[in-house]
């Protein structure tokens, strides 16, 4: 299994670390689709955590009418094909759609901005954060919060001592799972924000339009794109060992 | 234009335009924002062209080049354009989805791209065909074809009068 995995991104990586390989990394073309990248699901990443935690933490601890469809609603975007999730996106958030006309007049431009690209990422990867952070939530007795509720802790305090703390693990899973997801998204950004230098293209998108023309730089910026990952994955599995 | 002449060389007997393709402007119907080719140039219009890399977007990097050096609109008139241009993408359908949804005030697609399904929901503005020169798409038989003979019945088929009108229907100009 492991060599079936790893194959296929250790050829790809073969044949993108060639002598061209500094060269086309300083080109502003992939200078820019980097930077378009890591400031992306940054944002994503952020917007995922400040919103999925709260929402995971309900689903883990709340009992409240239809929370087993609204679980199951939640896991919805994962299942969807990129394409769809993009026109999906388009059709409500769109300048004529449901939400984005309003948002339009009330002189909020999501069409073709960096921000409906964190828009596309949020949607495809938050509810691969959400699902772990919820199992986070479960992996240990609730009794501890209580604990320290009896023992004269805020509820804030608790949250932030007790159950974040317990939960972290999945946490960083979850949000490691999250960002890769939105580090690789294409079809519903494609869709949804275009395509432009320096905007909207982020490397997924401008490894697909340089593959267009020619499959050498394609290649350089496809094994670029599995170096960056592979240090920010390997560089949070540490930091989250580090702890134990 | 390498690319065409490197599959020209892969090609023998029967070889030629099959059929000829025109750029067109489309803006929503709902909304049209383009009602001459001045407007492309209007600050803060929404323009979506197809990649450089698609034939489409090298020829609507041609028309607008081909606009600006005819001075009728003013000479910076390509560079004013180009700069309204909020996506590059790199599929012509989606340049279409793009304006078709409302989503972007105008694009540059041909005018085979105009499907009878999009046609309903969006308006399409002409090019003078002075600034629009026709885009061939060559047809031939591979010289190494295992089925030479089938292959040039199929491109005689698509050159005749039936397999022109069959183009037509679908919005092709006849190179014949």
């Amino acid at each position: 299994m492991a060599a079936f995995l790893l194959l296929p991104v250790l050829v790809l990586l073969a044949q993108g670390l060639t002598a061209d390989f500094l060269t086309t990394l300083r080109s502003p073309a992939v200078l820019d689709a980097l930077r378009v990248s890591v400031l992306t699901t940054g944002a994503a990443l952020a917007v995922t955590l400040g919103l999925g935690t709260p929402v995971a933490y309900l689903l883990a601890r709340r009992r409240f009418p239809g929370r087993t469809v609204l679980d199951a609603l939640l896991d919805l975007p994962m299942v969807l094909p990129p394409v769809v999730a993009g026109v999906a996106l388009l059709l409500t958030f769109g300048r004529a759609g449901l939400l984005g006309r309003p948002l339009e007049i009330a002189g909020i431009g999501l069409a073709f901005t960096p921000a409906a690209v964190v828009l596309a990422q949020v949607f495809t990867s938050a509810p691969f954060y959400v699902r772990a952070a919820k199992a986070g939530f479960l992996a240990f007795d609730p009794d501890v919060e209580a604990a320290a509720r009896v023992d004269g802790a805020s509820p804030w305090a608790t949250f932030t001592r007790v159950t974040l703390p317990l939960a972290l693990p999945f946490l960083l899973e979850g949000a490691v799972l999250a960002w890769a997801r939105s580090l690789g998204e294409f079809g519903a950004t494609l869709l949804f924000a275009g395509s432009l230098q320096g905007q909207t293209r982020t490397v997924p998108l401008a490894i697909y339009s340089a593959a267009e023309s020619d499959l050498a730089p394609a290649l350089v910026l496809s094994a670029i794109m599995v170096v960056l990952a592979f240090a920010v994955l390997l560089t949070l599995r540490l930091v989250a060992r580090k702890p134990t | 234009m390498r690319r065409v002449l490197a599959l020209l060389a892969l090609l023998s007997g029967g070889a030629g335009a099959a059929n000829l393709n025109r750029l067109t402007v489309i803006t929503p119907a709902a909304r049209p924002q383009v009602q001459t080719l001045a407007d492309l140039a209007r600050p803060g219009l929404k323009l979506v062209i197809a990649d450089r890399a698609v034939p489409a977007g090298e020829a609507a990097r041609r028309a607008l080049d081909l606009i600006g050096a005819s001075g009728t609109y003013g000479q910076d008139f390509a560079g004013r354009v180009l700069g309204n241009v909020v996506s590059e993408e790199p599929n012509v359908r989606q340049v279409a989805l793009k304006v078709q949804l409302g989503q972007a005030d105008a694009a540059l697609v041909s005018v085979s791209d105009v499907t009878p399904a999009l046609r309903r929901s969006v308006r399409t503005v002409a090019l003078p065909t002075r600034f629009n020169p026709p885009v061939a798409y060559p047809v031939g038989v591979l010289r190494a074809s295992p089925n030479a003979q089938a292959a040039l019945d199929f491109v005689q088929f698509v050159r005749s009068a039936d397999g022109q009108r069959i183009l037509h229907k679908w919005g092709f100009l006849s190179a014949r």
